[in-house]
């Protein structure tokens, strides 16, 4: 090591509603909400399906890109939130100006069960964050994470809208948690690598890692599944990963960038398809989920992969030896298969800048508009010249295949 | 009667349910919240993986091996009898021999923590020898006749003859998917032993008594020992009236087997394949009927799917039959309810118990008829309505009094705006046709008819139980569970109206078989009617006595004595509520006292199948408006219209809240919400990924709810009110009509009439090309 910066080493930590909870002695893999309901008597947070689809355990987490945002905590390992702070419905109520919203919901009588509602809150709140008005659509994209089955939903809506006040939650201090390489839950042991040389120094150490970031995949996955030794190679802490470059004729992202950070992206750079991201999971699986994650899952249905193969995307793999470059469309060989060899992780996607005459769209079609598996996503670039002639045209398609595909023109002749 | 107050105090304002402020600030105690007891151990459960087959071994050999201890119970160790069924007796709560459907519980499995518990319960592997054809759907039940019971029959007139010498005959057959309950809250119980066999039973259920029942039946212990508790419920919708009793008997015998308090909390996953759901039918018909749309006669064959055991079956088939008629006049009516047998999850009660198949039969029926005729649906059900030129005798015996249909219709016609905007639809749709663009509107109008009370008489009955202390603050306990309907603030209400003292004075508790016995499960939307008369009752035995007592204070009679705003007046004196009651301590006066209800005028031959099943009827009407999009069949509602009867309303915020909430829950029923079975009889859609309740995205963003105006019962029910909780489900039906009429504008090939529910995009194209879908 070149520079010997000595940096305080501290305990490991999470924070709960501000107040620091040291992490010790955990005898398994367990999940946040797990931890606040069990080990925290903070009941207030709710399991409903634990597979992160009804939001009932959906508590706020810090994050520097991203602030507070909604997050599942049912699909989410405490290893996954050592140095971060989390609030709870609990911690929401004390706040002093979600009062408005609370009374809002409460007056509308937005409650029935009432065993969805702090789950509710929740999403309303990370709504309602710095943002004093909220229009109908913005209600629906903030609470498609969140389901309510007594009230149908019209006094929750009308309750957000009729919030006039912003809702202020203090930045935790600054992160200074620098807490060690390595974290024990029982069997299962967190390797936190920090940087590329990190990463590359841990895959080549011959241990039989599996690569998490917003685990909401694997940690639903992995529930049932038995392991008497397991090790985790975390990647949500290595700032290379979460980077977002706009380079001359690309643009490269981390594999650890937030679904969330791509569709505002999006909003910016590809307006074309957001709707499509939009509609990807929910804004706590959003909070969560990686393109890199959801890249290396290698659905057939993958929402993303469309998107990505049209674009000619190509993957930046790191294995021990360093890295290597493929294009997406080589990457999948079957269902749920694909080219990454063992010891090896996609570390950053590389997506070309779409030319002057190239637009890219993106549909999805499911049984459900929010928050359901496409039954079949599309997504085309098209070239057109002077407005009025298509040039050319690339079409692909997830659930039409064991992996999403480009389309052939033998397709449609046929 | 002391029921038409008009100076109320309490009944007939908004007020809300009553823990809506610890529901927003998360402090609502649900069971899971509950502290435990020391000690208390977890408990998972060990489910079938096959549809039918006999159990030969338990292979414990991977358990053994675990680094922490664990206990396996199974039907062998049950002291008492192996049956929790709440009619018959043919439902184990564990699998002794022979499993019958995937998911079905075999053992429990006790453990230190729950995740301790659920890692053992997988290690189980249980040996079970798979038989041959087991029976998946209805039409293979029908088939192989696998039924339940005999079918019922409800007969009236010579149907077939009718259908034969008519005009027009059409005949023709349609499925309707059953549903999940989601409740959010799975299900789960909590089991105390305590001294002297005593048993205190926490758990989700709608129906206290009958898990005290089958703690009783399963640990051979006398009902007087166990306390069965429940403060509130994560939902219910029919999905914990029955089903709830199989997880807390489980959870007593883990806790009479290790001696401690057993925690049984079902994850997802296992509440969706083990417990039952709203029954799927398979329906038949044909209709004989003239030109212009009048009805001469019906026969209609509806198959029930049971699932593995009969559980609430026949009930919920005598409800679909005797809501065939919806709000027509069927003088020549045939039908036959077969329920049938299968390998599949037993089918239970939920919302509208079969009510809304009912209804959705005949509506269908009828739509199809009109369509048949190219008629308007709504000009040939005004030739079939309910009225004295038309008749009012149901097919099965009971006259229909005090019809509200014209005001209805005339009132849903106003609010939807019926007329303008089916033009306006026409004009929308000839224009997407003329331009060759993808969409579709479809606008249709629902009226519905909806019995209340239990179709089983004795079922129709509540206690409630009073206190006044000697501060006025006052105690009410009953038999009803608040599953989120707002029961307890409706008979909180009642109470407070009574004595005349704000709400916030009445004391609202934990219902407990304890306290108040012998009770009817919270369903059939009867909770607010019959607990809050019985709560009426008790709190009038109170207060008749503090009036003999004020009488007495004020040397007046006690006629002169009244109860107004926390006071109790004769001329210019008053004595406070408070006063009065700390008076009557001291005169060694009782201020406590039970009350009991039994709804009048009902009766009911199941045999015969005639009779006064209903006390009374509720009347509502919805008008939805559908979009599709004919090369997706993607589908929206646009917006949504209800007029719906709530009598003289308790509380107009919560029937507000049941009518929406209801409604949309008929909607994710008819559209979005599909289970999925594999060929081998699983249950595929485990969870929310799978399975669709609808979003926020997903209700009409024009919703419109109206309560009846003026529209006092005619019956002397609570304050003249009616129910409300199961009712609006019913008006989601409108959206499907809806839904047939914009496929009905997609093409000249599109065929309407193919369309089953759910209607999901791929039957809605299916339709629209004219295929049948799988």
């Amino acid at each position: 090591m070149g520079k010997k910066i000595k940096r305080k080493l501290e305990e490991p930590h999470v924070l709960v509603n501000f107040e620091k909870i040291l992490i010790n002695k955990f005898d398994s893999n367990i999940s946040v909400l797990n931890f606040l309901r069990n080990h925290r008597d903070l009941v207030g947070t709710k399991e409903g399906c634990s597979e992160g689809d009804c939001g009932a355990c959906s508590i706020l987490i810090y994050d520097k890109e991203l602030k507070y945002s909604p997050i599942n905590s049912c699909i989410l390992k405490l290893g996954q939130i050592i140095g971060k702070n989390i609030i709870t419905i609990e911690g929401v109520s004390q706040l002093k100006n979600s009062e408005s919203l609370l009374s809002s919901l409460y007056d509308q009588g937005a409650s029935q069960c009432g065993f969805c509602t702090p789950g509710f809150v929740i999403a309303a709140t990370a709504l309602k964050i710095d943002q004093p008005k909220v229009n109908e659509k913005q209600v629906h994209d903030g609470l498609s994470g969140n389901l309510c089955r007594c009230t149908g939903y019209r006094p929750i809506i009308d309750a957000i809208l009729e919030t006039k006040e912003k809702i202020i939650i203090p930045n935790p201090k600054k992160k200074q948690n620098v807490f060690g390489s390595k974290l024990s839950f029982g069997k299962t042991t967190f390797f936190y690598p920090r940087s590329a040389n990190d990463l590359r120094k841990l895959l080549g150490s011959g241990k039989d890692f599996t690569p998490l970031a917003g685990g909401t995949d694997w940690n639903l996955e992995s529930a049932d599944q038995d392991f008497d030794k397991h090790d985790i190679l975390f990647l949500n802490e290595i700032d290379e990963m979460k980077d977002i470059k706009i380079k001359k004729n690309s643009i490269e992202f981390g594999a650890s960038v937030t679904l969330k950070r791509f569709e505002n992206f999006c909003l910016k750079y590809l307006p074309t398809v957001t709707e499509t991201i939009n509609r990807f999971g929910s804004p706590q699986i959003r909070s969560a989920a990686t393109i890199g994650g959801n890249i290396a899952t290698s659905s057939p249905i993958g929402d993303l992969a469309p998107i990505f193969l049209v674009m000619g995307a190509k993957l930046h793999i790191l294995g021990k030896k360093g890295l290597r470059k493929i294009l997406l469309k080589d990457f999948y060989i079957g269902y749920r298969k694909n080219k990454l060899k063992s010891k090896e992780i996609i570390f950053k996607i590389e997506l070309p800048k779409l030319g002057k005459k190239q637009k890219v769209f993106s549909w999805k079609l499911s049984k459900r508009y929010d928050q359901d598996i496409s039954t079949i996503s599309l997504a085309a670039k098209i070239e057109v010249e002077k407005g009025e002639k298509i040039n050319d045209v690339i079409l692909a398609a997830g659930g039409v295949a064991a992996t999403p595909t480009i389309m052939k023109k033998n397709l449609f002749s046929n | 009667m002391a029921l038409d107050n008009k100076q109320n105090i309490s009944v007939g304002k908004s007020f809300l349910q009553d823990s809506s402020f610890r529901h927003v600030t998360g402090s609502a105690a649900y069971i899971d919240d509950i502290p435990l007891p020391k000690n208390c151990l977890h408990g998972a459960l060990v489910l079938s993986d096959t549809a039918s087959g006999t159990i030969t071994s338990l292979d414990l050999t991977d358990v053994k091996k675990l680094d922490f201890s664990s206990q396996i119970i199974t039907a062998k160790d049950i002291p008492g009898k192996n049956d929790i069924a709440p009619i018959f007796s043919d439902e184990p709560i564990l699998a002794d021999k022979e499993v019958t459907y995937v998911g079905q519980p075999i053992a429990l499995v006790l453990a230190s923590t729950m995740e301790k518990a659920r890692l053992a319960a997988r290690k189980v592997k249980a040996k079970i020898k798979e038989n041959k054809d087991p029976i998946l759907d209805l039409k293979t039940a029908f088939k192989r006749k696998s039924f339940f019971l005999k079918p019922i029959l409800l007969e009236r007139g010579k149907a077939i003859e009718k259908i034969n010498t008519s005009d027009c005959q059409l005949e023709g057959s349609f499925s309707i998917g059953g549903q999940d309950h989601f409740y959010l809250e799975t299900h789960i119980a909590l089991s105390i032993p305590k001294e002297n066999n005593e048993y205190t039973i926490w758990s989700s259920t709608q129906h206290p008594t009958e898990i005290q029942h089958g703690v009783s039946n399963v640990l051979e212990i006398p009902s007087a020992k166990i306390s069965s508790k429940v403060r509130r419920l994560g939902g219910g919708f029919g999905g914990k009236e029955s089903q709830s009793t199989i997880y807390a008997a489980i959870a007593a015998l883990g806790s009479y087997i290790s001696s401690k308090a057993v925690k049984l909390r079902l994850n997802r996953h296992d509440d969706m394949a083990s417990s039952g759901k709203r029954h799927d039918f398979e329906v038949k018909y044909s209709a004989g009927f003239n030109k212009n749309g009048k009805v001469n006669g019906l026969n209609i064959t509806l198959l029930g799917n049971g699932g593995n055991v009969c559980d609430l079956s026949a009930p919920v088939m005598s409800r679909a039959l005797t809501h065939l008629d919806n709000c027509y006049s069927f003088k020549d009516f045939k039908a036959e309810g077969f329920i049938c047998k299968t390998n599949t999850v037993s089918n239970t009660a939920f919302r509208g118990f079969g009510g809304p198949q009912g209804m959705l039969a005949i509506e269908v029926i009828l739509d199809s008829i009109a369509r048949y005729l190219r008629l308007d649906l709504d000009a040939l059900r005004r030739l079939n309505y309910y009225s004295s030129k038309n008749g009012i005798k149901t097919p099965y015996g009971q006259l229909v009094k005090n019809i509200k249909l014209d005001k209805i219709l005339s009132e849903i016609e106003k609010v939807s705006d019926l007329k303008k905007r089916k033009e306006k639809i026409k004009k929308f749709n000839e224009c997407q046709l003329s331009q060759g663009k993808p969409f579709r509107k479809g606008i249709a109008l629902m009226p519905a008819k909806f019995g209340i009370s239990f179709n089983k008489v004795s079922l129709n009955q509540a206690g409630a139980l009073v206190h006044v202390y000697t501060d006025g603050s006052i105690r009410l306990n009953h038999g009803g569970t608040e599953m989120g309907q707002g029961l307890f603030v409706k008979v909180a209400q009642v109470v407070s109206e009574c004595f005349q003292v704000p709400l916030s004075k009445v004391h609202i508790t934990t219902t407990n078989t304890s306290e108040v016995p012998n009770t009817s499960a919270t369903a059939a939307s009867s909770g607010s009617d019959i607990n809050g008369m019985a709560a009426w009752k008790a709190a009038t035995t109170i207060k008749n006595r503090m009036t003999s007592h004020a009488a007495k204070l004020f040397n007046v009679s006690v006629g002169n004595i009244e109860f107004r705003n926390g006071l109790i007046l004769s001329g210019n004196k008053n004595i406070s509520f408070e006063e009065l009651a700390f008076s009557c301590w001291e005169n060694r006066i009782s201020l406590s006292s039970t009350g009991f209800y039994k709804t009048p005028k009902i009766s009911w031959d199941q045999e015969k199948f005639r009779g006064k099943p209903y006390f009374y009827y509720t009347w509502g009407a919805a008008v939805s408006e559908a979009i599709i999009d004919i090369q997706t069949g993607e589908s929206r509602i646009l917006q949504a219209d209800i007029v719906q009867d709530c009598g003289q309303s308790l509380n107009p915020i919560i029937d507000k809240g049941q009518i929406e909430g209801g409604f949309v829950q008929g909607l994710g029923w008819l559209t979005c919400e599909e289970l999925y079975f594999n060929q081998k009889g699983k249950l595929m859609t485990l969870g929310p990924s799978t399975y669709k309740i609808p979003g926020s995205r997903d209700v009409p963003p024009k919703f419109n709810i109206k309560l009846l105006d003026k529209s006092p019962n005619e019956e002397t029910t609570i304050f003249r009110s009616k129910a409300v909780g199961e009712p609006p489900l019913l008006l989601s039906i409108s959206h499907f009509l809806a839904l047939k009429n914009a496929i009905s504008m997609a093409s000249e090939t599109a065929n309407a009439d193919l369309l089953s529910a759910p209607a999901t995009p791929s039957k809605i194209l299916a339709s629209i090309n004219n295929n049948y879908s799988r």
